[in-house]
């Protein structure tokens, strides 16, 4: 295992939990601030999907730099 | 009790900014759209060349490979086509970043494993003898920028979603 892989894996783990975070922000801030939202349970059924394509995408990757 | 919305008259300055950022709005869907439906339509009839350029990238488990090949031309050129026209512009502009990050991802480990693969963004794909994986990367973290700008706008000039469902804020 070589240090240039390590890092990018760092990398893409600090990039997925940032993207993570500013879509947790984002959809808080879209209920608190649009006139008519749409349903609060499709925002979070949505945002869901987002993490589950995140997280399965930076493991998937981190796995197959490394091994 | 009922509650009551008090709400403020936007400033002149105020119109004109938002009636800029709708416009820019429309030339970022325009382009994006207009570059989606482009790869989709590349890749449509040649699902057997897609499946090779995503296998390319020794990512995918090989069983997803074929189903991911037959979606990805469909997916692009539907979003493509939301973008183009302005319906849910703002849930397909969230589904293609989340595209062009997984292609980021792609291209950039790759070039970290020493692959040389050419992206297959637009049709073609598998082994190349010259990738151009800074140049890919950037072309797609402008697509990206693009993408974020239109999930962040809220609302852009000539959308027919606004005048099939109203605009809503």
């Amino acid at each position: 295992m070589r240090v240039k892989e390590v890092w990018y894996v760092v990398g893409l783990s600090v990039v997925s939990l940032a993207v993570i975070l500013v879509g947790l922000w984002f959809v808080r801030h879209e209920l608190r601030t649009r006139v008519q939202p749409p349903p609060a349970v499709l925002m979070w059924l949505a945002y869901a999907g987002v993490v589950a394509v995140v997280v399965f995408g930076a493991a998937r990757t981190s796995w197959v730099v490394l091994s | 009790m009922t509650a009551t919305i008090e709400t403020t008259p936007a400033s002149p300055a105020r119109r004109r900014a938002t009636t800029v950022l709708a416009w820019l709005g429309l030339a970022g869907r325009l382009y994006l759209g207009y570059t989606f439906i482009t790869a989709g339509i590349d890749k449509l009839p040649h699902p057997e060349t897609t499946r090779q350029a995503v296998f390319a990238y020794q990512l995918l488990p090989w069983q997803w490979l074929t189903a991911y090949a037959h979606a990805l031309p469909i997916a692009e050129l539907l979003l493509g086509i939301l973008l183009v026209v302005g319906v849910f512009t703002r849930s397909a502009a969230v589904l293609l970043a989340l595209g062009l990050c997984s292609f980021i991802v792609g291209i950039t480990s790759v070039w970290l494993r020493g692959i040389s693969i050419d992206c297959g963004c637009f049709g073609g794909g598998g082994a190349s003898t010259d990738p151009h994986y800074l140049e890919h990367t950037l072309r797609d973290v402008g697509y990206l920028a693009i993408a974020t700008y239109l999930v962040v706008v809220r609302r852009t000039a000539l959308a027919l979603g606004d005048w099939l469902f109203g605009h809503r804020d």
